[in-house]
């Protein structure tokens, strides 16, 4: 090019206005470049993050599978079984009738307890905590009183209070614990008691009625059911028409309800040097236990039990992963070139599903430990322990709002892609819970919320990459969060910590 | 940087990008319908320079050796979408309406780009090329691949135009009688 020397003034002047007119070019021109001029560096981010999808959905399917905790469940009292005699081990099968009178609530009971009392040692029901009636059975319990340290406990039911006896006693009548007698006694041929369109058992109405099934029988005319797949499965027409169902004692199986409205948080104040980011994590959720509470210890007495002749002593808990989804917004503050102080509000639902069955409505105990001391708590069930056939999952969950405060740091960055490691705690506060418990014994499950904490802390790690767009940027990369305290209050022993991890999705401007 | 882009590194080719781009990217807007187009000539002329970067020599300025390939390649990109032909900048010129709401308030030299761009296609590009880059008529006309008389001509209509047009906007002063223009006002 051949510069002109004869350009007039105008022109000059054209020129050199037009010389210093400057315009910033948008991002996107040099990412194209880029692109263009290292068209391989992209890929590997990509292929990273399809890996990290595929590891994920891995993990998520292998635990899927029922994943089983030992727990010697009757070893007490399937040694206290195994003490008494043959009887036990034969499996007898003898059904004694019981023809109960229609009477009052609770009059029932009191005449199977009475028969119970004059045929039975250990064992002894009253109708009220007031009560000073004494049996023959009483006097022999009180003489080993010192020895048993018994137990006045508080029951919350309608049904006769027990006692609960915490010593070791090899006497099996003294270890079982009788909350009512009509369980372990069924009616038999009641025919002329059985309405087909009822149910088979109405212990809080005016009739009492049993469907049949094979009884072990013990001296003195006390029985308990045989281990039996039949006689734990009770009959659909039956089972489902059950009063106790309707008990008011028996919480509600409540779900996730979708009318539930979030509480609204407002979003923090947009500061300087500040950068918003939006998120989504679709989760893997399960669950860690603290094994040595899981086992129930031979002072761990509770209810009726039912496999008698179960072989084994130790009993698999089983329970699956669920999903889980995690959504908020952070906003991240500079603290120096590579590090980031993070926080902000999210939203997480975990939940996993332990595997139970359907058994005939029976009462069972928890044990909790106050200021005051270890008590009983007694709950009426209709879900087994997952050992039987007609399996049924329950589902635990936790829906809870929570503040992230962590720091994100820059471990590699160009133009275009930049990898990030982060790592929070968040304190959270639960907002909706459901909480199937293992009963003390291992053999039911039972169903109290009011045991999940109200508040609870948490640890998330995660690594994400980020591409940046002409306007936005995409985040995506994995994450982990563990649950540092327990989902339940300090009353009850077990622990049981959520583990979530899942794959973060993320923009950001 | 020089040597970091013969190198093939990420980090000295940004670094040259972010040096020159302003400046390139307002030569490319003088010949564009909009800034979405000139940006696209601005990345297409930065990846001739950088796969062209071995035949720079040293001689003369980096800045102008740049600048040549970006205006080429804004050439090129037009000649592929347009044809300087008179009939059609005429047609072009005396359809440009000069008002108060076509150019904002901005600085002077945004001003007078923004004027240069009201002007036709060809009238653009050929005022461009002689005025601006001080190209002669006759490496314009092979440039254009049009006849030398043609761009005389082209270029004597745009640059009565554009003062029309900077009259209008009070950028210039309109002469009193035959005194001939000056200079713009700074």
């Amino acid at each position: 090019m051949e510069r002109r020397f004869d350009m007039s003034d105008f022109e000059q002047s054209l020129k050199d206005h037009a010389d210093q007119f400057k315009l910033i070019p948008s991002k996107r021109v040099w990412n194209g470049i880029y692109n263009n001029l290292h068209p391989g560096s992209k890929w590997p981010s990509i292929s990273v993050a399809i890996i990290f999808l595929i590891t994920l959905i891995t993990i998520g399917s292998l635990n899927n599978s029922p994943v089983g905790n030992k727990a010697n469940v009757f070893a007490a009292i399937n040694s206290e079984i195994q003490a008494t005699g043959n009887s036990l081990s034969s499996g007898h099968n003898e059904i004694e009738k019981n023809n109960v009178e229609k009477k009052s609530t609770g009059q029932g009971f009191e005449k199977t307890d009475r028969a119970l009392h004059n045929t039975s040692t250990g064992i002894s029901s009253e109708k009220n905590i007031s009560s000073k009636e004494k049996t023959p059975a009483d006097r022999s319990v009180n003489e080993n009183r010192s020895a048993l340290n018994v137990q006045q406990l508080p029951s919350k039911t309608n049904a006769p209070v027990v006692k609960l006896y915490t010593g070791v006693s090899k006497n099996i009548n003294q270890v079982l614990e009788k909350t009512s007698s009509s369980f372990l006694k069924p009616t038999g041929n009641s025919k002329s008691n059985i309405n087909n369109e009822t149910t088979a058992f109405s212990g809080l109405d005016n009739e009492i009625t049993f469907i049949q099934y094979p009884f072990i029988s013990f001296e003195n005319n006390f029985a308990i059911p045989v281990a039996n797949e039949k006689a734990l499965y009770p009959d659909d027409a039956s089972f489902k028409n059950f009063d106790l169902l309707n008990a008011p004692f028996i919480p509600k199986d409540t779900r996730l309800n979708s009318e539930n409205k979030e509480i609204a948080k407002k979003p923090l104040k947009k500061k300087k040097n500040a950068e918003w980011t939006f998120y989504l994590t679709p989760l893997i959720s399960n669950v860690s236990f603290d094994k040595k509470t899981i086992r129930p210890t031979s002072q761990n007495v509770s209810s009726i039990v039912v496999l008698a002749n179960q072989a084994p002593s130790e009993v698999h808990l089983m329970h699956n992963a669920g999903f889980g989804l995690e959504a908020g917004a952070d906003v991240a503050f500079y603290l120096s070139k590579k590090l980031k102080f993070v926080t902000g509000g999210k939203f997480n639902y975990s939940s996993y599903n332990h595997i139970s069955n359907y058994i005939h409505p029976t009462f069972a105990t928890l044990i909790l430990n106050d200021k005051a001391g270890a008590y009983a708590q007694n709950y009426v069930t209709h879900y087994g322990n997952g050992q039987s056939n007609s399996r049924v999952p329950l589902t635990n969950y936790t829906l809870e709002a929570a503040i992230p405060l962590g720091l994100q740091y820059i471990v590699w960055k160009n133009g275009k892609i930049q990898i990030d490691l982060a790592s929070a705690i968040e304190p959270s506060a639960i907002l909706k819970g459901n909480a199937f418990i293992i009963s003390s014994n291992g053999g039911y499950y039972i169903n109290d919320a009011s045991l999940i904490r109200t508040l609870n802390l948490a640890a998330n790690f995660g690594s994400y990459i980020t591409f940046s767009g002409r306007k936005i940027k995409w985040h995506i990369g994995p994450d982990f969060r563990y649950q540092l305290l327990s989902t339940y209050k300090n009353i009850y022993g077990s622990k049981e910590h959520f583990l979530d991890y899942g794959i973060r999705i993320g923009i950001s401007k | 940087m020089l040597q970091g882009c013969l190198d093939n590194l990420s980090i000295a080719q940004e670094a040259l990008y972010n040096r020159f781009s302003p400046r390139m990217l307002g030569v490319c807007y003088r010949y564009a319908r909009n800034r979405e187009d000139a940006e696209d000539m601005l990345q297409e002329g930065f990846m001739k320079v950088y796969s062209q970067i071995h035949q720079y020599k040293g001689s003369g300025a980096l800045e102008g050796w740049i600048r040549k390939i970006i205006v080429h390649t804004c050439i090129n990109i037009l000649k592929k979408n347009k044809k300087f032909s008179d009939s059609v900048d005429l047609i072009h010129a005396s359809s440009i309406q000069i008002s108060d709401n076509n150019i904002p308030s901005m600085l002077q030299a945004k001003q007078v780009v923004e004027c240069i761009r009201l002007l036709p296609i060809g009238y653009r590009t050929v005022l461009n090329l002689y005025a601006i880059e001080g190209f002669s008529h006759k490496e314009i006309s092979a440039i254009l691949e049009i006849e030398e008389s043609t761009s005389r001509s082209q270029y004597t209509r745009a640059r009565g135009l554009l003062e029309e047009i900077l009259i209008k906007k009070k950028i210039l002063q309109k002469p009193r009688s035959n005194v001939r223009m000056v200079s713009i006002n700074s």
